[in-house]
């Protein structure tokens, strides 16, 4: 009898003692933890494309030209960009810092990318490097985003842990950095110069010049512009889409006018133009182009007061509703249009 | 009996007295009530003519049956009378009886009540079995039992015969008012899904906050376990009682046990009842005349023209042509009037030499009081204990559930959505069958008879378990447990597509969920596999007694869902998933596991019966943190004194009323790790596709941040109370003060942006609960089993609640109404503020500020807090919002009432809360300004400068937003104290079987609160809830 008690007490001192932590490192098995990744070269590829989401979309595209001379954003009952047309924004407006978010989300996703992808063992080094160069070229593409908004912002080279605080740098160092880093990458050639299949759409080596040239000519630099402009031009890819209304349509995507862009696809993300279109004809009119884009865009003016659109660029019938513009007749009217540039 | 004895013996826990002076005080006391009884009945002459008879000289020895020792202090009384004595310290007793022919009563607190005929016998022994139903004497706590007076925590019990008393089939509602300290929201709700909140002393946490609900030791939910099979329940609420169960206790502990079968011979019951539910309240509505009048009103109000014609508004009241003038009654469309429920209990409770067996079948079939809705639940017990050999007993307990649970196609939240912002100008339902469909989907009636929803559930039970005796101070238990539970749930949303209209024969718009019809199916499996074992050790010797418990535990959870869903069904009756369309079919499913890995241990000491001193100590595992944050340990000490076992207080004692006193305190520390899984992770979320090449592709990234420190909430409680009897125990009074404070609660703190990844949950506040409980029982003087006894039972307490820190962030706003901000409760409430009505153009210049331009007479006043000159809605100083009040329920109290006079019985149960605000939300103030449900009391109140220059609610405007804002224009009182229950029964005399007793019985039949509007325990929100309900019903108790 006794030594039966002795052995259950035993039994319970040795799980005491020994066992304690088997069993209890459950780890789930719907999600990937941070433990079983970045083993393959998939994983890095699963990486970087989530890098590029958070490319702009609709709320750039088109609700930026909304607080310029070329748009009038509707008036709104949450904090939206028309904050800024009236000067009203405040630090709690959610379009403004969502956007502000969003970059920084790119900036989040490229960084783990570029700290971690050296683990991986398993894979081809080429495809990896260029996984890598994309995913500098997605940061820098987002810095360049955020210098231009904001100026002055914190630079962030590796994921943070959540009670960091970074101050921000000054905006010359930014745009050193980008450019810095687009050099790096041009010069490395880690970028192919184009794709086929379903990379299509994927950062080039000319995209990566081409952003070089924006970002230089953003600031001032204009002879780094006309270097990397003319590199560009060099390479000899690019040129402009012979019909303009197929740029907004299948044919034209990934058409030699393309240099790099936000993709869209029929059961991924898909853009909804009509949505911000008039009502009258199906949207919710939330931006609505002003005469400026008309002026900008080289329009002279009503010439006959009865018809004000006659004879105009037949660009306009694919780039804004105009009064007594066919509609019917020239969009085919799907509901999902995929937009380029 | 020797064998029999021995097992009582471990199955008490050693609870048995052994302690002489203990017993010698008893005596005392039971002497002194047979006195005062005697006493008493002598006033009322309740002794007359008993020396006309022949009178013998009994006596005897009555012994118990668990160790065959002499019990002293048994209370004997010839039946019928009241002349009595009382068994000494060696169990001997000897009684003058008056009559040959005469029976014999034995009763003594902790034991069964016996009768024994004399037939001329002068020497009468008699063995008395330990009585498992008194609760008065052993009290279930964590891994065991205590005596009730070594308790030295807060532990309130509440027995299975006082839960039955209700015919309700959910557990939770049975507690309702039953222990202070214990809160029961009873929200409303279908069938088989009551949404019945329980709280123990308040809220602790931002997070989960439902207490620890353990059946025999295994988590489930109180809302399935049937009341029948209940033999008691223990509500622990402090941390010296509950603190044994760690991790898990902070929110307090409720242990059910189910009951056993009877040591010896065999009872059959039967138990039954059926019964009529209808809506407890419901706001009463506006006639049509008058509802289509305020439409009218309405529009004119904002500058349009009345929608309804005279023409109309005649026809609809004279009820002529409803398809040309409908006026669409949704009440009658989706409520069912007197819903039918009824419940079978079968029990056989059978004991022996072996062993023993309970075993109950249970059956309940309730109607909703909302069309289709219905519950049915079929439920099979059986515990039993088996005497292996003098010193083992093997334990199993097998529990089968089926539930299957079924409602239309939609949720009774959106049916009732539908009635209360529905228009009703619409024909509910033509003659052939179709609809008028507002928008093309609302109708609540065709949503409450459309499609169908089937949720048939299937619970196991299984514990195989033993009680091993190693020596008379040491023994061993242990068991594993499965439990299963699995879940399919089916939805069927009907499609109307195709439907022509009744009168012009057109195809009806259909859209929404009308459209196409659709299955959502799920099949959801959680299995539940525990083992423990533990020691218990238990000596006395002189004055000394000593209790122990050292032991482990661990539980392992998994649980795992799939689900699928096909639209586009070939027709409304082929509801297979393959009778679907593939085209936009969904599958999905998730994977989740747990683990709990425990050690534990209790030391009870306890000198004289007058000072006791508890320690526990708990040391658990969770997979749910990180490694280095696993472990945590819950320590707890409690300490009791008898302060009128004192010598000192003999002299008090005697003098008084008061027969015994005593003072407990506890301090301890519990944990929560009830806050989900993995969230000490950062997982990559596979969702993060993008597209190439008009190709979708995969992506992943890491979107929420896990935080690797993350940690146990930890509430740290003390308590101190007093227990006391007066008139020999026949009111006692127990009162305790506790305070609590809930450290490291799980928050998602606001982290910088530019991390690039969504807050994590991180121990960040702290919450204090400090309150007070009182509970008051008062047993009238027994008058014989057949005179008019009563008793009296009320509890009151309260609790303050309080956030104490958010780490410098916040303040928080979880929803429309509501604000976390240190220094005030979690339900406090936020909104402008109004000082009435704009009644008149000195008030307009007064307060100038509005909030929408159209703002005018007779609409609501908003002050502007801030001086801005403009009224908005965010927190002051920004904004002109303060915090306006607070929605805890404050001073909560239960009374009880129970009387028998001879075969009748009457008991009533009143519950309630002294006071309690809530903000209106929803259809009940936006009335006729969204078409919506218009009550009698809008109707009447709404201010009209000709109709109603007097009213008190706001004018009525189509499309109006500016008076429905949250403010404390809308804050209602809604105390309200209920009649949960009251029952009235009758016990028919007749000699075929041992009890037959019928009875009618009532829930919430009588409400008095100050509100009209909604019923008083109705959650916070839009008031689209399933009601809650009042029922009348008929019973029958047979005992075989």
């Amino acid at each position: 009898m006794k030594t039966n008690i002795t052995k259950n007490i035993w039994f319970v001192a040795v799980l005491f003692l020994l066992g304690c932590d088997k069993g209890l490192d459950l780890e789930p098995s719907g999600e990937v933890s941070e433990t079983v990744f970045w083993q393959q070269e998939r994983d890095a590829r699963l990486a970087v494309n989530a890098a590029y989401n958070e490319l702009d979309g609709t709320q750039m595209v088109i609700e930026l030209d909304g607080i310029t001379d070329i748009g009038f954003r509707s008036a709104s009952n949450v904090p939206t960009f028309n904050d800024v047309r009236l000067g009203e924004i405040d630090p709690s407006n959610g379009t403004i810092t969502s956007q502000w978010n969003r970059y920084f989300r790119g900036v989040r996703k490229a960084n783990d990318v570029i700290v971690n992808i050296d683990q991986i063992e398993e894979g081809d080094p080429e495809v990896l490097e260029r996984l890598k160069a994309e995913a500098r070229f997605l940061r820098a593409y987002y810095y360049t985003q955020l210098t231009s908004l904001w100026g002055d912002v914190p630079l962030i080279l590796e994921p943070l842990e959540i009670n960091d605080q970074r101050p921000a740098n000054d905006k010359e160092e930014i745009v050193d950095f980008i450019i810095n880093e687009l050099d790096a990458i041009i010069n490395s050639n880690a970028l192919p110069t184009n794709y086929t299949g379903s990379d299509l759409g994927r950062a080039t080596h000319g995209a990566a010049l081409t952003l070089k040239a924006r970002v230089a000519l953003r600031n001032g630099r204009f002879e780094l512009v006309r270097d990397a402009a003319g590199a560009v031009m060099d390479l000899d890819l690019y040129g402009l889409y012979p019909h303009y209304g197929e740029l907004f349509q299948y044919p034209g995507q990934n058409s030699q006018e393309v240099i790099f862009d936000r993709q869209y696809t029929v059961g991924g993300d898909t853009y909804n133009g009509f949505g911000y279109s008039a009502a009258s004809i199906g949207g919710n009119s939330t931006v609505e182009p002003t005469h400026g884009l008309f002026e900008k865009n080289g329009y002279k003016g009503p010439i006959n007061p009865n018809d004000p659109f006659e004879n105009i660029d037949p660009r306009w019938d694919f780039t804004v509703y105009y009064t007594g513009q066919p509609i019917v007749f020239i969009i085919p009217c799907p509901p999902v249009i995929p937009l380029t540039g | 009996m020797g064998i029999l004895g021995q097992f009582l013996l471990i199955g008490l826990c050693l609870a048995h007295e052994t302690d002489p002076l203990k017993a010698k005080i008893r005596q005392g006391m039971v002497t002194e009530a047979v006195y005062k009884n005697v006493f008493m009945a002598d006033e009322e002459g309740g002794t007359a003519a008993i020396n006309d008879r022949v009178a013998i000289d009994v006596s005897g020895r009555v012994i118990s049956s668990s160790d065959n020792q002499g019990i002293p202090g048994v209370n004997i009384l010839v039946k019928g009378t009241t002349t009595g004595t009382v068994s000494d310290l060696d169990g001997s007793y000897s009684i003058d009886f008056p009559d040959e022919d005469g029976v014999l009563v034995f009763s003594s607190i902790g034991y069964a009540t016996q009768e024994v005929a004399v037939n001329g016998r002068t020497v009468i022994d008699v063995v008395m079995e330990e009585d498992m139903q008194g609760l008065d004497e052993v009290v279930v706590v964590g891994y065991g039992t205590q005596k009730r007076a070594n308790v030295t925590g807060a532990v309130t019990t509440v027995s299975g015969e006082a839960l039955t008393r209700r015919p309700v089939t959910n557990t939770a509602t049975a507690l309702q008012g039953m222990s202070p300290g214990l809160t029961i929201m009873n929200q409303g709700g279908a069938p088989g899904a009551e949404d019945v909140g329980v709280r123990i002393r308040g809220v602790g946490t931002l997070n989960n906050a439902n207490p620890l609900v353990l059946v025999d030791g295994i988590e489930q939910s109180l809302n399935t376990v049937e009341p029948q099979n209940i033999e008691s329940i223990s509500v622990l609420k402090d941390a010296a009682s509950a603190a044994i169960y760690g991790s898990r206790a902070a929110n307090g502990i409720i242990l059910v046990t189910t009951k056993r079968g009877v040591q010896s011979g065999t009872n059959i019951s039967y138990n039954t009842f059926i019964g009529w539910q209808n809506p407890s309240f419901f706001p009463p509505k506006a006639d049509p005349v008058t509802w289509l009048r305020m439409e009218n009103e309405a529009q004119v109000n904002a500058g349009g023209s009345p929608p309804f014609s005279e023409t109309y508004i005649e026809n609809v009241a004279a009820g002529t042509n409803p398809l040309e003038y409908p006026f669409a009654n949704w009440e009658e469309g989706i409520f069912n009037d007197d819903a039918f429920m009824q419940q079978h209990s079968l029990s056989i409770s059978s004991g022996g030499e072996v062993g023993r067996v309970f075993a109950s079948l249970i059956y309940s079939d309730t109607d909703g009081i909302i069309q289709n809705f219905n519950n049915k639940q079929a439920t099979l017990r059986i515990n039993t204990d088996l005497y292996a050999s003098e010193k083992l007993t093997i334990k199993t307990n097998l529990l089968y559930r089926n539930r299957n649970f079924s409602r239309p196609g939609h949720t009774a939240q959106r049916i009732v959505q539908g009635l209360l912002h529905i228009n009703r100008d619409v024909v509910m339902r033509y003659p052939d069958g179709t609809y008028d469909l507002v928008s093309g989907y609302w109708n609540p009636h065709a949503m409450a008879n459309e499609g169908e929803t089937n949720n048939v559930g299937d619970d196991i039970v299984g514990q195989a378990g033993f009680d091993y005796n190693i020596t008379d101070a040491l023994s061993l238990e242990g068991n594993i447990t499965l439990n299963s539970e699995s879940t399919n749930e089916s939805q069927f949303l009907a499609s109307l597509a195709g439907m022509r209209h009744y009168i012009t024969g057109e195809p009806v718009a259909v859209s929404g969920w009308f459209a196409t019809n659709q299955l959502n199916e799920a099949q959801i499996n959680q299995r539940e596999l525990s083992q423990r074992l533990y020691l218990n050790y238990s000596k006395a010797s002189g004055r000394h007694a000593l209790e122990g418990l050292a032991g482990y535990e661990e539980i392992y959870n998994k649980t795992k869902e799939i689900s699928s869903s096909r639209q586009g069904f070939f027709n409304n009756e082929l509801r297979d998933i393959n009778a679907g369309s593939i085209e936009n079919q969904q599958t999905g499913g998730y994977n989740e596991e747990w683990r709990l890995r425990s050690f534990f241990g209790r030391l009870n000491y306890t000198f004289d019966d007058r000072y006791s001193l508890q320690g526990n100590l708990r040391y658990d595992g969770s997979s749910r943190f990180g490694d280095g944050n696993r472990w945590g340990l819950f320590p707890s000490i409690s300490a009791g004194w008898r302060m009128s076992e004192e010598d000192f207080m003999e002299d008090v004692l005697t003098n008084s009323m008061i027969s015994s006193i005593r003072l407990r305190g506890s301090w301890g520390q519990l944990g929560n790790q009830n806050i989900g899984l993995y969230r000490y992770l950062s997982t990559y979320n596979l969702g993060q596709s993008y597209q190439f090449g008009g190709t979708v592709v995969p992506g992943a990234a890491v979107t929420d941040a896990g935080n690797p420190d993350i940690t146990w909430e930890t509430s740290t409680m003390s308590n101190i109370g007093l227990d006391m009897e007066f008139l020999d125990g026949r009111i006692g009074l127990v009162a305790e003060y506790f305070w609590k404070y809930t450290d490291d609660i799980l928050l998602e703190l606001p982290i910088s942006r530019t991390i690039g990844v969504e807050p994590p949950v991180q121990n960040a506040a702290a919450v204090s609960n400090n309150g007070y409980e009182v509970s008051l029982n008062y047993q009238s003087a027994f008058r014989s089993e057949r005179g008019f006894n009563y008793s009296v039972g009320i509890n009151f307490s309260d609790a303050v609640n309080k956030i104490e820190d958010l780490k410098g962030a916040g303040p928080f706003f979880p929803d429309n109404f509501s604000i976390w901000t240190e220094g005030e409760s979690m339900n406090t409430l936020r909104g402008l503020t109004s000082p009435g009505l704009y009644r008149s153009q000195a008030d307009l210049d007064q307060y100038p500020a509005t909030l929408h331009p159209s703002v005018g007479i007779g609409d609501i006043i908003y002050e502007d807090v801030n001086g801005d000159g403009e009224i908005s809605q965010s927190i002051y100083p920004g904004g002109d919002q303060i915090i306006i009040g607070n929605e805890d329920p404050r001073y909560e109290f239960g009374v009880r009432f129970q009387a028998s006079y001879r075969g009748f019985d009457f008991s009533m149960f009143w519950q309630g809360v002294i006071q309690k605000m809530h903000l209106l939300d929803g259809a009940i103030p936006e009335g006729p300004a969204f078409q919506n449900f218009i009550h009698e009391e809008l109707a009447r109140e709404s201010y009209h400068p000709e109709r109603n220059p007097n009213g008190t609610w706001p004018l009525v405007t189509t499309g109006n937003s500016w008076n429905i804002v949250k403010s404390d224009f809308w804050l209602e009182d809604n105390k309200y104290a209920r009649l949960k229950n009251f029952q009235l029964g009758y016990t028919i005399e007749q000699d075929w079987i041992s009890s037959l007793r019928v009875y009618v019985s009532g829930e919430n039949m009588l409400t008095i609160t100050p509100t009209d509007l909604f019923d008083p325990e109705t959650p916070r929100g839009r008031s689209q809830f399933y009601p809650q309900t009042k029922t009348i019903s008929l019973g029958l108790n047979v005992v075989f």
